[in-house]
C-alpha cells in the first residue's frame, strides 16, 4: 500500500467514528424538546404563503415604484428649477410666479400638488449662516 | 422503505400532527447532528440542527417531495452549519484567538484527533469530507446538498486531502523527527 494511503484511511475511519458518536441530546429528548417548542408557538400547520399575500406585496411594490418615478421626474429644460416640476396639463395651479425663494412644488398627479418650503435655521437668518 | 415512512410522516405533519413531526425528528436526529458536528463542531451542532428542524416545521408546505425529507434536511443542515462555522471563524479572528492546537496525532496513543484536523479545513471542505466518507454520497449528491457543482465538490475534496496529507503523514513519526 502506498505511503499516503494509510493515513488517509485512518482519517476516514476516524471520521466514521466521530459520526457514530451519539449526540449529547438523545433523539427522543430532541423530539420532545422540538415538539414543545412547536406547541409553544401555537399548533399552526405549516402552509405555503397564501396567494393574496403575494398579490398585496406585488401591488405595494408596483405602486411604490410608480410613485418614485413620478416624484423623481425631472423638470424639462428651461422650466423653473425651484418649482421642481411643471403643473400637468389641465391642472388649476401654475407654479410660475406663485413660489417664493426656498419653496418647491411637485405635482404627484394632475390634482395633487406637494408644496415644500425650505428655510435656514433660526440662528443663521440674520447673518446668512456665516460666523 | 425509510423514505416511504418519511413520506407518510411528512404528510401527517403537514396536516398539523406534531407527533408525526416528532417521529421524523427522532428518526433523523443523530444523523443530522453528526453532519452538523463535522462541519460546525461539537459545540454548535445540536443547536444548528434544532434551528433547522424548527424552520423545517414552518416550511414543510414548501417540500415538493415528502419522501425526500432527509435530503431536504441534510441540505438545510449542511448550509446552516457552513454559515455557523464561517461566522464562528470570523468571531475568532476578530477576537485574535490563538491558532487551534496542533492537530497532529499523539504518537503515544496512535489516535487521530479528527476534530482538530477538521478545524484546519474550510467549512465546505469539512462538509465534503463528511458527506463523502460517512454518507458515501456521489459528487452530484454532495453538490446538491451544498448548492455547488460536482466539479467544485471534487476540488474541495482534493484541497482538503492536500491540506490534511502532511499532518497525517506526521502521525507515525516520533515526536523528535517532526
Amino acid at each position: 500500500m502506498a505511503d499516503h494511503e494509510e493515513p488517509m484511511e485512518r482519517l476516514e475511519e476516524a471520521l466514521r467514528e466521530l459520526a457514530a458518536r451519539p449526540p449529547a441530546v438523545t433523539p427522543a429528548a430532541a423530539a420532545r424538546e422540538i415538539a414543545a417548542r412547536i406547541e409553544g408557538r401555537g399548533r399552526r400547520t405549516p402552509r405555503l404563503r397564501p396567494a393574496w399575500a403575494w398579490t398585496a406585496a406585488t401591488v405595494l411594490v408596483t405602486g411604490g415604484i410608480a410613485l418614485l418615478l413620478r416624484v423623481g421626474d425631472t423638470p424639462p429644460a428651461g422650466s423653473d428649477p425651484v418649482a421642481g416640476a411643471r403643473a400637468p396639463a389641465g391642472a388649476g395651479l401654475s407654479p410660475a410666479g406663485t413660489l417664493a425663494d426656498g419653496e418647491v412644488l411637485i405635482w404627484l398627479d394632475a390634482e395633487t400638488p406637494l408644496y415644500m418650503s425650505f428655510a435656514p435655521p433660526a440662528g443663521a437668518r440674520d447673518d446668512g449662516g456665516g460666523s | 422503505m425509510g423514505n416511504q415512512d418519511d413520506e407518510v410522516l411528512v404528510r401527517a405533519a403537514r396536516a398539523g400532527k406534531t407527533e408525526a413531526f416528532s417521529a421524523l425528528v427522532e428518526r433523523h436526529w443523530s444523523r443530522l447532528v453528526a453532519l452538523a458536528r463535522a462541519i460546525a463542531g461539537e459545540g454548535e451542532a445540536e443547536d444548528v440542527v434544532q434551528d433547522c428542524l424548527l424552520t423545517a416545521w414552518r416550511r414543510l408546505g414548501s417540500l415538493r417531495e415528502p419522501a425526500a425529507f432527509l435530503a431536504w434536511m441534510q441540505r438545510s443542515v449542511t448550509r446552516a452549519s457552513v454559515r455557523r462555522a464561517r461566522w464562528r471563524a470570523l468571531r475568532l479572528s476578530l477576537g485574535s484567538v490563538a491558532e487551534p492546537r496542533d492537530p497532529r496525532p499523539d504518537p503515544a496513543s496512535g489516535s487521530i484527533l479528527v476534530e482538530l484536523l477538521l478545524a484546519r479545513l474550510a467549512p465546505r471542505q469539512r462538509a465534503v469530507m463528511h458527506l463523502t466518507v460517512v454518507e458515501e454520497m456521489s459528487d452530484s449528491e454532495i453538490g446538491a446538498r451544498l448548492g455547488i457543482g460536482a466539479a467544485s465538490v471534487r476540488s474541495h475534496r482534493r484541497r482538503a486531502r492536500a491540506r490534511l496529507g502532511p499532518l497525517l503523514r506526521d502521525a507515525g513519526r516520533p515526536a523528535g523527527t517532526r
